[in-house]
């Protein structure tokens, strides 16, 4: 019998490895690293991760139970993978289990093979289908996009290429079955999800986007980050293109990383316009199953360009050529609970193990990131000039002090839109908040509509009649009475996208208006309907939240306005400034295009605030060097280096204790680093649980983790205090 | 809610409507009217006839008062009759509104002035 020893990752919360026995009939030969196997697991039969084949056991080997079997024949994941999970997991300093079930769809972490399924017929569209695309408009505009996509597919599209095109590709497809409009076709057995498909000429570049795809272009053989600093409608999506087609030429692998906001049917139709061969896409949007045949289709090296959220980095890859994250700036990437990771900087990890390039995309770069470029880490590489000329559109602050507000609208900003909407252009307002208003008060004694488990306030949502906690999600009826004095006399304070909308409605009563928010999209095939009325044009107002701001090009808008810049200003988190500045230039990017001259107002009660100043009058750049060198001054990131232990408990004290414990077992050793803490949470109470935090900062990142390791593992062995859940975020993006 | 043991507090008041009525919506769905009472009339005061002259402010919530108040114009006389209480909760501040109870119309020939 051979003391052969498996060391198995398992998803579990303890940070370490678990020695089984090879399953009973299991040809040892065949082990390798990278499999996955079924074990028991306390009670429980789960999937776990062969990391190691050890000769020994710290245990009794009597005591050690057999794996029950070998679910691979070959590595699950390729070795770039496996490495840069342990490279995150000891600089995330996350339970190893947990990395590895991150990295997988949710299929294969149940134990699914690796088998790809028989490819799904193809679609094509019949006679009587183009007959009634050519009679012109149809009523059901999700149904004539995809009519419109089959026309151009000449031998059929695959449904994954149509779920690209329409949000419900399957009940769509449904629709236009019925109608007789499409037929499935068994694919023919030769290929694989290829469909032909004419590419469209390309556009021509400008001397800047030329000059960048150049540049990279000269150095797709080694690791490099490049930061493309472009503003809106620069055209950074034709240099990915350009860069993705280098990179395809040389038979390689693309991976484009975009925030879920981003990943928008326009987005994808494009990269199905110019790239052969099929597309993988991997979103939380996806069924399991189609996320599994889409990473398979990547592992395999069938899909060559693959393209996805977050979690994507970790897609495996038959030959990676580069590396692309588009809006590398966005909040989305950082993953907020559990394993914590950003996608950015694991990508980055990522190309440097694969010595490979790696493209961060952005209008707004993050101050980190630009920090890099300053210092040479990567190179910048600038976009100046929107394509086909058109000029940035001017941007105007609106104090509105002492101004007489309706709903949250000033007058000037009323009579902007008026002068634009007669000129039957659109109008674009961007307010970051859903809902009708943020709070509901009493009139006569002053109750507010507290949430039961949160310090905040449950938002109207007047639709609905529900009181909605933006925070855990409690909700309720909306009350008829105080339920303090009992007056039925309640009001709602502050602004919602809801109110505005009712306000704007009766202020421009003829005209179109589109509300876009997470609640009025929230029917599947709304966001295309909302979508396709606002590019039939005509004079129209958009108003939304950042969902508006994000990804899509509407060429009718030329006034855009931002209701309320106070917000973002004035944030508890030292990101704020930077997240307002970022957003604000994305809206205003949405503004004009070259034969329609756009304009951008935004309403503020600080028009005197410096880094808004700067931001106007100088653009991005000079922002992002005032902010840096507050930063700087105030030794925050990108100068220092944080990591934040996060607690939380039910009873008010305990989260308190725990982190007092963990700051005590720190003091004495923790060398170059600073502690801060505990305090409560700015937030302290959020569904329930009291909060805490202890907040660690170093100049030089070694220092903080050459402390965090063996700190980290102490409060693991010493604090299993079932009542107080702790986590630890590294490069921590938000403070609470 | 925090009511003590029933007492007493009855208003019953009539005059003509100063200013328009005006009418909204509470978020919860429920009407509530608003308008200012102006009353004038003779009283007897020991034993001597006088002028009685005041201003109130009437609250009417509900759909069965706001459909009596919610379209009434300024110069309308009615009868109001229900209890009063603080505008509002500020401190030091004590002006009092009648919250109607019962709104009754009145005909031009039961005017006193």
């Amino acid at each position: 019998m051979s003391s052969l020893i498996l060391r198995i990752a398992v998803p579990s919360p303890l940070d370490r490895t678990f020695d089984y026995l090879p399953p009973p009939d299991c040809d040892l030969a065949a082990l390798q690293p990278g499999l996955r196997v079924r074990v028991p697991f306390g009670r429980r039969r789960v999937v776990g991760f062969l990391l190691e084949l050890g000769a020994g056991t710290a245990l009794d080997p009597a005591a050690l139970r057999p794996a029950q079997a070998v679910l691979d024949t070959e590595a699950v994941l390729p070795a770039d993978v496996l490495a840069l999970l342990r490279w995150a997991q000891r600089y995330y300093h996350h339970p190893l289990g947990e990395v590895f079930a991150a990295a997988l769809p949710t299929l294969l972490r149940q134990g699914e093979s690796t088998e790809l399924s028989a490819p799904a017929p193809l679609w094509h569209i019949t006679a009587a289908g183009r007959a009634a695309l050519a009679t012109g408009p149809n009523r059901a505009p999700a149904q004539r996009l995809l009519l419109d996509y089959l026309a151009r597919c000449s031998d059929g599209a695959d449904p994954n290429a149509l779920r690209a095109v329409v949000r419900d590709s399957a009940a769509t497809l449904r629709a236009l079955r019925a109608k007789n409009w499409v037929e499935p076709l068994a694919r023919p057995a030769s290929a694989l999800a290829e469909t032909a498909f004419a590419p469209r000429p390309p556009p021509e570049l400008n001397a800047a986007q030329a000059a960048a795809v150049t540049s990279v272009a000269a150095d797709l053989d080694r690791f490099q980050v490049f930061l493309l600093e472009g503003v809106t409608g620069s055209g950074k999506t034709e240099v990915y293109l350009r860069l993705i087609e280098a990179v395809l030429a040389r038979d390689r692998q693309a991976l484009v990383l975009t925030p879920e906001i981003g990943l928008t049917p326009q987005l994808l139709a494009r990269f199905r316009e110019r790239l052969p061969g099929p597309l993988a896409v991997l979103h939380s949007g996806l069924s399991d199953r189609e996320r599994l045949n889409a990473w398979l289709l990547a592992r395999a090296g069938a899909a060559r360009v693959v393209v996805g959220t977050r979690s994507a980095v970790f897609a495996p890859l038959r030959a990676p050529g580069i590396l692309i994250v588009d809006e590398e700036h966005d909040p989305s990437f950082k993953q907020q609970e559990g394993f914590r990771y950003h996608a950015r900087d694991l990508a980055v990890i990522r190309g440097r193990q694969l010595g490979i390039p790696v493209v961060l995309g952005s209008a707004t770069p993050a101050l980190e990131s630009r920090h890099n470029a300053e210092r040479g880490r990567y190179r910048l590489l600038q976009l100046p000039e929107r394509v086909g000329g058109g000029a940035q559109a001017p941007i105007e602050i609106l104090d509105v002090r002492r101004q007489p507000m309706v709903d949250g609208l000033s007058r000037p900003l009323l009579e902007r839109m008026r002068v634009h909407l007669a000129r039957n252009e659109q109008a674009l307002l961007f307010l970051n908040r859903r809902g009708f208003a943020p709070i509901l008060l009493c009139h006569e004694c002053g109750w507010l509509s507290q949430c039961r488990h949160c310090d905040a306030r449950m938002t109207l949502h007047l639709r609905q009649r529900r009181l909605i906690c933006h925070h855990c999600g409690d909700h309720r009826p909306v009350d008829a009475a105080c339920p303090l004095c009992g007056s039925v006399d309640l009001r709602a304070l502050g602004q919602g996208t809801e109110r505005l909308e009712a306000a704007l409605r009766q202020e421009f009563p003829d005209v179109g208006l589109i509300r876009m928010d997470r609640d009025s999209t929230r029917r599947r095939g709304s966001l295309e309907t909302l979508l396709s009325a606002i590019h039939h044009g005509g004079r129209r107002i958009l108003l939304g939240t950042q969902m508006l701001a994000k990804g899509h090009h509407f060429p009718e808008v030329t006034l855009v306005g931002i209701v309320d810049a106070d917000q973002g200003l004035h944030g508890i988190d030292f990101r704020a400034g930077e997240r307002m500045a970022q957003l604000i230039l994305q809206v205003a990017g949405r503004a004009g295009r070259a034969e329609k001259p756009g304009a951008v107002v935004i309403q503020t009660h600080h028009p005197d605030h410096p880094l808004l100043r700067v931001l106007v009058s100088q653009g991005y750049p000079a922002f992002a060097a005032a902010a840096l060198e507050e930063r700087q001054a105030a030794w925050l990131p990108p100068f220092a280096h944080q990591a934040l232990l996060r607690a939380e408990a039910v009873e008010p004290e305990r989260a308190t204790a725990f982190l007092q414990a963990a700051r005590t077992l720190a003091d004495s050793r923790a060398d170059g680093i600073e502690l801060l803490g505990p305090a409560p949470a700015p937030m302290e109470r959020r569904a329930g649980r009291y909060r805490a935090h202890l907040l660690l900062q170093a100049t030089r990142r070694q220092d903080l983790h050459r402390f965090l390791d063996p700190w980290i593992a102490q409060l693991r062995a010493e604090h299993a205090d079932r009542r107080v859940r702790w986590s630890l975020d590294v490069d921590p993006m938000e403070l609470f | 809610m925090p009511f003590a043991p029933p007492a007493d507090n009855c208003l019953i008041i009539a005059g003509r409507i100063a200013g328009a009525c005006e009418t909204r919506q509470s978020p919860a769905g429920v009407p509530i009217s608003r308008f200012l009472l102006e009353h004038h009339s003779g009283q007897m005061e020991a034993g001597v006839s006088r002028e009685a002259r005041c201003r109130i402010p009437v609250v009417a919530c509900g759909e069965a008062l706001t459909g009596i108040a919610g379209p009434l114009v300024t110069g309308a006389r009615l009868r109001v009759s229900g209890f009063v209480s603080r505008a509002n909760y500020r401190e030091g501040e004590y002006r009092l509104v009648l919250h109607a109870a019962r709104i009754d119309m009145l005909d031009h020939e039961s005017s006193e002035d």
